[in-house]
């Protein structure tokens, strides 16, 4: 499991930037719509935070493609597992960006839900 | 004195109609205040007293408002009255569930079974597409059926479907990527890939990203015809506001 987080390169640390500030601000619109003083600006930032994983995850992916064709080039290896191996490493920053996009998007629908729905 | 909001509460409270039944209704006592106020002006009283006297004529009893609900009730609501309201509602769920289930399976199962898609992105695709379906399916079951979603209810079934067409393309995106994944994993460890198994894999992302594209565009035109509820819904309820204004006892004496 740390093995695919490890193997992200530098683009990993803005993206836990951006992973920590949106579990936050899931937590606080939660919290917020729980207690009626639901705000718009608030759910909605939710979608920003995941929408910025996504794309900082695929940076990451055009990056490591890159850095992997360069590679491969320069070492004159282009045995199918090697390649397959810079695909799959390339792929790791697209994986993380898309869960916390995903975890984004299901949290505004949890979040609408409650406030169409709300306690009492 | 009262606002509009409050006048348009108390009337939904007293009369228990569709939008555009009530507008209807309003309109047609409308058309008769204004004939009488016109023929009281012309029997000389003022244009308050005319309009006074032609409210208080006009105004019907709480057995009157009862008994035009009743006749224009919509038929669904008519036909299920004796049904308890829980297992009605329960019944209705069920069924909108059940027919978004199957359609989003109808497609997928072919697919897989011939082995065009990959088992992850169908499953993850099947169950937004389903989610799509059963939200688009009950606002309009809601709207044309049952007849008793207002605008409130029709914009967040809006934001629903916008959701849901988020979801489908990042979920979807994140298992076809995990799928890449998986595989590029098995022929880095194993003796590598075979050019027709290369092309394999393309050809089944390739199926992956047109079902994920069309699951996507198929909640667009939901949320598309949802927007057009919703600007139905609030033409019908702005002038439902104006016509309840226009029979305010007390606007005459401003």
């Amino acid at each position: 499991m740390w093995g695919f987080f490890a193997q992200m390169g530098v683009i990993q640390w803005p993206m836990y930037v951006a992973a920590i500030f949106l579990v936050v601000q899931i937590a606080r619109a939660a919290a917020g719509t729980r207690q009626g003083r639901e705000s718009s600006v608030s759910t909605s930032s939710v979608l920003v935070w995941g929408g910025l994983g996504a794309l900082l995850g695929i940076l990451g992916t055009v990056v490591g493609f890159s850095q992997a064709a360069g590679a491969i080039a320069a070492a004159s290896d282009i045995s199918p597992p090697v390649i397959w191996g810079g695909v799959r490493v390339a792929l790791s920053t697209t994986i993380f960006g898309l869960m916390l996009l995903t975890l984004a998007v299901v949290a505004w629908l949890a979040l609408q839900w409650m406030r169409g729905h709300p306690k009492g | 004195m009262p606002t509009r909001d409050e006048l348009l509460r108390e009337l939904r409270r007293r009369v228990q109609l569709p939008a555009a039944e009530h507008a209807a209704l309003l309109r047609e006592v409308r058309g008769d205040l204004e004939g009488m106020v016109a023929l009281l002006e012309l029997q000389g009283h003022a244009r308050a007293e005319a309009r006074a006297r032609a409210l208080a004529a006009l105004a019907p009893s709480e057995e009157a408002l009862a008994a035009l609900a009743q006749v224009h009730r919509p038929l669904y609501r008519r036909l299920t009255a004796g049904v308890a309201q829980g297992r009605l509602r329960l019944a209705e769920v069920s069924a909108v569930v059940a027919m978004a289930v199957l359609a989003a399976l109808a497609p997928v199962v072919p697919l897989v079974q011939g082995g065009r898609l990959p088992p992850l992105p169908a499953g993850t695709l099947s169950v937004c597409a389903g989610l799509l379906l059963a939200n688009m399916g009950w606002y309009a079951f809601r709207g044309f059926v049952r007849r008793d979603a207002d605008v409130e209810d029709l914009e967040r079934g809006g934001r629903t479907q916008a959701g849901l067409v988020g979801l489908a393309l990042s979920a979807g995106s994140l298992a076809l990527a995990v799928h890449v994944w998986q595989v590029a994993g098995a022929w880095q460890r194993g003796p590598g890939s075979s050019g027709p198994e290369a092309l394999r894999l393309v050809a089944e992302a390739s199926t992956a990203t047109a079902f994920m594209l069309g699951v996507a565009i198929l909640g667009v035109f939901g949320a598309l015809a949802l927007l057009q509820g919703i600007m139905v819904a609030r033409d019908i309820e702005r002038e439902l506001g104006e016509l309840v204004e226009s029979l305010n006892p007390r606007e005459g004496r401003r």
